[in-house]
């Protein structure tokens, strides 16, 4: 940078300085990095109620003995290193010192004048050369020094350029030692250089790049198609089934797993068997890959323990990978719902079929033809389900309360099979305490704080038409359901009475239901098109031919008288508001109102931009699991009835306390009073799921722009012509108020 | 005429090297790969000395472009991305004031964009003819006429180089721009060298380190006088100082802190009921463009200016135009403009500077915050980002604001996006001179750029993050 004047440090001691603050800068910003941050409220209540069980008790050594003893170390060795560089610092000899004159002349820094004069001629007759004890150069720095702190001019140069004589000439350097830069040197750096660019830094980025691809998180291109492959064309299959055959857990793609087709192959049999005995005799004894990661999560759920070690490991390696392939599957489930469903309307072949004989018949056609069907609701369930019984370990029939600790067979066999984990926790305590009476006081705690610990949701789900002057839900329109949720431990809340309300409300809530189910059997969601169109057949007395248009067409005619009205309504708004517009106390009114709308629209978008990156929410209790867990629910609304997904899932991570969550979801199209349900499944504890019911209250919907079109392109009937006219004094009017 | 000119740019475009769009889509792990190489070719680029030049110790002319054209003295990256901001900017200009109409067909984009890298190479060459023959690196007649023609086509090649990164990271391979990451690797090396920086200098009173953190370590450790020590390391005027490094940070903070002002117009499709999202508008609504295109005006002036000042030394309207002398400080040797127009556009030093000459820093302000805010202004009809254009943008989009009608849609628009321009490029202007007074590293129009970039790569970060799940899935 500065040429050939630079000048290395052959001394070795700026370099020190220069290696000091840069080691010192990483070693502090490293520490603040790791140093533990207090403890959070929360976090101080799961360590009271810390759960003491065996298994949890293993996992806990497991887990904890990996990471944060080496970051610790590591950062002691670099405090270590850092101590000592200062030492070696403090202890060079510094060679430049600084020119003080007050050194020179040995006085206080804060001197009097007649202090230095003093000092000065005391020392000056000391070194003066003419004496015995002269010495011609230090009386030189003597006189100096002396001028430096009295003749003005002396004084300047030192204030400014560090010396009485003025500016020095000026050494640029550069603080490395200088061997880097030697012949020999050189050549070393330049190895250095080489093997570090060329050799190291490729090879590094390729296995970054290599090993990546089987991270905890990522999910295997191969197995996203492999997936949507299988859940389109046969949407029924069993989740777990789908889950073995992943490529993940195939040797072929993943070189972390090992072909092992002899070891242990009818243990592993064995437990395939449990599940399907038909198979036996098909398959012999040939073990897939697939079949091989089935065996070894089936064995999670019957928490079956290896002997083998081998499979041990492979078992956590399943299971690590697990939550990102659970999601992932959920995931493409949610897309495949609406394509499908599209598909269904596109394809020509299909819907004869579907209209001729919706019966049994039809849907085994539709399966020889591989035709895609609609994933169902249930699919989409028992995947979720799947997650929360491979998290707790637990086989698809046992009871919840095997969740808990210390809970064996004996005493499951005293429990009351369908007992929740709920109603296990309202429990009187005498009684709850006379059915585990087989544990003794530290398990029966033991149980009892993995109760309190579990997650407790309430939610109230309100749903409306957003972006738009009123906000009732019409045929078609984009309907936005907004979700609060409530997090608290189950303990908190059964302090509270709050819970038997909730209880109440329910149950209102599920007579609502039936009432409306009464009054309108005939509600369908995505599915509904179709046999609507059925119904509509039979109606008009079979007309084959009749094109989508001109159906919807007939729609519209049959729902006229009511959108004529609302049209009309909102005519009769239009022309308010352009009244209001001209008349100035109301425009001021009007504004006002504006601006408070304005604002609140302001603060709602900043409110959902605000991202939170945290995806930290309550550890969960899962003994058997390998990994820690944070809590993670999924939500989404369906009709219940019906079996269909209306919205794809959405999985929340960071649900810590409370938290408010917007899905869209399309309104039917049809007139009526329809119920939803929103669900929310946690994704780590069974039977914790929480539900409640929406009511949608479709009106017909009022004319849009584009609607209008169609409905001129349709139909030019008086009607059309009508909304013509009406439209061109409502530009004329815009053009009025524009020209204003 | 219009349509013509890129049909006579298209037998060219055959020819030109191209990078073919990504046939899938770009997983964002490769992403940060890709981005990553291209920095690690810039980078190397940047620090391989040109073959054939001769050791050029004159005051660099382009000392004042260094910063927002990326580019290092002496290297192969000597004209940095010039080119193609250069060419960039022009073709713009040209679209925009409809001298070449650019249809919205994606064939005429593709031509556009061939014409446009067309003329960023030709730029190249010629920048890298004028340099070498202008004698920045020895006299052409001392240095031969083959070097001559080998440093032309090393410059031309690195520029090509350049060009194709470029493409490379816009065309969906990478993060961002090339332009941008260049700019803000330059800016924020300068900003990592200043603090930490081995390099120490000697001028009578004992050595001192460059770099501002070190420069803390050291002179604690040797000062006797502890406060005075920490005084120098705070304060020390010939080289950067602590305070330097806190006013970088502190310009840093607030102008993330600015990148959040913006106003979100609530729009609604026409067609489907409930379905609404936003519009957003930042107070920062150009960007960084009128700092862009404001310092490459004045940087233009000044190598006209200080070309002008070594060839006619002396002369009357020259010296109007700018005084120059040669200052060599603790880094490289550079001219300083002393007098004259270019003294008045150039930033006071210090603070001190200020109440010494207050005219010059008041010129200042006013020459730094109209020019910006009018840059800005223009810059949205010339980009396509007005009001109309906006409206026009949302209507094929079908959706219209919400509790407003179609005709009024431009009106409303109107009421936002001229003022947000004007008053970001106001701010913008006013950030910039705030910085300089500072004294904050890297001058305040690089850390301007720089910061801006900086967030915007943060922006898709947080996107992608919220995509994918955490930052440890998207990298590992």
């Amino acid at each position: 940078m500065t040429g050939s004047k630079t000048e290395y440090d052959e001394k070795g001691i700026t370099f020190y300085y220069f290696l000091l603050s840069v080691w010192a800068a990483i070693v502090i910003s490293a520490t603040l990095f790791v140093f533990p941050r207090r403890k959070s409220k929360a976090e101080k209540e799961r360590i009271r109620r810390k759960c003491n069980c065996t298994p949890c008790n293993n996992k806990r050594q497991t887990v904890s003995t990996s990471k944060p003893i080496f970051k610790i170390a590591v950062i002691f060795i670099g405090w270590i290193v850092l101590l000592l560089l200062a030492y070696k610092v403090s202890t060079v000899q510094n060679e430049d010192r600084e020119y003080d004159p007050f050194e020179i002349l040995q006085v206080d820094t804060e001197a009097s004048l007649h202090e230095i004069k003093k000092a000065y001629r005391k020392l000056s007759l000391e070194h003066h050369p003419d004496m015995a004890t002269g010495d011609s150069e230090m009386f030189m720095k003597i006189a100096k020094a002396y001028a430096a702190l009295t003749d003005e001019e002396s004084r300047n140069n030192w204030k400014t350029y560090g010396h009485p004589d003025g500016p020095g000439a000026i050494i640029f350097g550069m603080a490395l030692p200088n061997w880097i830069f030697d012949k020999s040197g050189s050549f070393w750096i330049f190895v250095v250089y080489i093997v570090v660019f060329i050799v190291i830094m490729p090879i590094g980025v390729g296995f970054w790049w290599y090993y990546s691809k089987f991270s905890k998180g990522r999910v295997l291109n191969e197995t996203h198609d492999l997936y949507m492959h299988c859940l389109y064309h046969s949407p029924n299959i069993k989740p777990i089934k789908l889950l073995g055959y992943s490529w993940e857990f195939n040797y072929k793609c993943n070189p972390k797993i090992e072909m092992r087709p002899t070891e242990g192959k009818d243990e592993l049999m064995k437990l395939l068997n449990k599940k399907k005995k038909k198979k036996k005799a098909k398959k012999g004894d040939f073990l897939g890959c697939g079949d091989i990661a089935r065996a070894l999560l089936q064995a999670q759920l019957t928490r079956h323990t290896f002997e083998n070690p081998k499979f041990k490991v492979d078992q956590i390696y399943i299971l690590q990978k697990f939550p990102a392939l659970i999601d992932k599957m959920v995931e493409i489930l949610a897309q495949l719902v609406p394509f499908s469903i599209h598909m269904q309307r596109q394809d020509p072949k299909l819907q004869p079929t579907k209209k001729k004989q919706p019966t049994k018949t039809a849907k085994k056609e539709r399966k020889k033809t591989h035709k895609p069907s609609i994933p169902s609701l249930k699919t989409i369930e028992s995947c979720m389900r799947l997650s929360q019984l491979i998290t707790q370990a637990l086989d698809v029939e046992d009871s919840p309360i095997k969740q808990l600790p210390h809970i064996g067979p004996d005493i499951m066999r005293l429990l009351d099979d369908n007992l929740s984990i709920r109603d296990f926790v309202d429990m009187d305590t005498v009684e709850r305490r006379s059915l585990l009476k087989d544990l003794n006081e530290s398990q029966y705690n033991d149980v009892m704080n993995v109760c309190a610990l579990m997650p407790y949701v309430t939610m109230s789900a309100t749903c409306e038409v957003k972006g738009d002057e009123d906000s009732t839900i019409t045929v078609g329109s984009t309907v936005t359901v907004t979700v609060s949720m409530r997090r608290k431990n189950i303990i908190d809340e059964r302090d509270v009475p709050a819970w038997a309300d909730k209880l109440e409300t329910l149950t209102v809530n599920v007579s609502q239901a039936s009432d409306v189910t009464n009054i309108d059997q005939t509600i369908k969601g995505w599915r509904k098109i179709p046999s609507k169109k059925g119904k509509k057949k039979t109606a008009s007395n079979k007309a084959k031919g009749i094109k989508v248009q001109g159906e919807r067409a007939k729609t519209q005619k049959n729902e006229l008288p009511k959108e004529k009205y609302s049209h009309e309504t909102e005519k009769e708004h239009c022309f308010e508001k352009d009244t209001e517009s001209e008349d100035d106390e109301s425009t001021g009114n009007k504004e006002t109102i504006d601006e408070k709308e304005w604002k609140t629209c302001q603060d709602e978008i900043k409110s959902e931009i605000s991202l939170d990156t945290k995806r930290e929410s309550h550890q969960v209790h899962c003994p058997y699991f390998p990994d820690e867990k944070q809590e993670g629910w999924w939500l989404y609304v369906a009709d219940r009835k019906n079996n269909m997904l209306f919205t794809a899932p959405v999985h929340i991570v960071s649900l810590k306390d409370e938290k408010e969550i917007k899905v869209q979801l399309k309104a039917p199209s049809k007139v009526g009073i329809f119920t939803y349900t929103v669900i929310i499944r946690s994704d780590c504890y069974v039977d914790l799921d929480y539900h409640q019911t929406i009511k949608l209250d479709v009106k017909a919907a009022k004319k849009t722009d584009a609607e209008q079109d169609k409905i001129k392109e349709n139909e030019e009937s008086k009607e059309g012509c009508k909304d013509n006219n009406d439209s061109d004094y409502s530009s004329e009017n815009d053009e009025l108020s524009d020209s204003e | 005429m219009g349509i013509k000119f890129l049909e006579f740019i298209k037998p060219f475009c055959a020819v030109l090297p191209e990078i073919s769009k990504p046939d899938r889509k770009i997983q964002f792990r490769e992403k940060v790969l890709w981005t990553a190489i291209t920095l690690f070719i810039f980078l190397v680029c940047c620090q391989i000395p040109l073959f054939g030049i001769m050791s050029s110790d004159s005051a660099d002319p382009f000392y004042w472009q260094r910063v927002i054209l990326a580019s290092s003295r002496g290297t192969l990256m000597e004209l940095g991305i010039s080119p193609i901001v250069t060419s960039g900017l022009i073709m713009q200009l040209l679209a925009g004031a409809k001298i070449i109409e650019v249809g919205d067909t994606p064939k005429d984009r593709a031509l556009f964009n061939g014409a446009q890298k067309l003329f960023g190479m030709v730029i190249t060459v010629g920048q890298a003819i004028v340099y070498v023959m202008t004698g920045m690196y020895g006299d052409p007649s001392d240095v031969g006429a083959g070097v001559c023609l080998l440093i032309i086509i090393q410059l031309f090649v690195a520029g090509l180089i350049v060009l194709l990164l470029d493409e490379l990271l816009q065309k969906g391979y990478g993060l961002g721009s090339g332009i941008s990451l260049f700019i803000a690797t330059n800016i924020c090396e300068t900003i990592v060298w200043k603090a930490f920086s081995p390099a120490t200098v000697n001028t009578g009173r004992g050595t001192e380190f460059e770099g501002a953190i070190i420069a803390l370590f050291h002179l604690l450790a040797t000062k006797q006088d502890k406060v005075r020590g920490l005084r120098e390391a705070f304060y020390r005027q010939n080289l950067p100082n602590l305070m330097n490094l806190m006013a970088t940070v502190f310009v840093f903070g607030v102008v993330i802190y600015f990148q959040g002002f913006r106003v979100d117009l609530p729009i609604k499709s026409a067609r489907y009921r409930g379905q609404y999202s936003s519009y957003p508008i930042k107070l920062f609504y150009t960007s960084n463009i009128p700092i862009i295109l404001q310092s490459a005006l004045v940087s233009n002036l000044y190598v006209i200016s200080q070309m002008l000042a070594t060839k006619f030394h002396g002369n009357f309207f020259i010296n109007l135009l700018g005084v120059w002398a040669d200052v060599s400080g603790g880094g490289p040797a550079r001219s300083y403009p002393v007098g004259g127009l270019c003294y008045y556009l150039s930033p006071p030093e210090t603070l001190s500077h200020v109440a010494e000459d207050p005219i010059h820093a008041f010129l200042y302000i006013v020459f730094m915050l109209g020019s910006c805010a009018f840059f800005s202004k223009t810059w949205i009809e010339v980009s396509g980002s007005s009001a109309k254009d906006v409206a026009k943008q949302l209507k094929d989009q079908q959706m219209v604001m919400r509790g407003h009608r179609d005709t009024s849609m431009i009106k409303e628009l109107n009421r936002y996006i001229p003022t947000a321009a004007a008053f970001g490029g106001l701010c913008i202007g006013a950030l910039s001179v705030m910085a300089d007074f500072m004294g904050a590293i890297g001058s305040g129009t690089g850390i301007l750029l720089a910061v801006t970039i900086i967030y915007q790569y943060f922006e898709i970060f947080v996107k992608e993050q919220s995509e994918m799940g955490g930052m440890s899935t998207l990298l590992f």
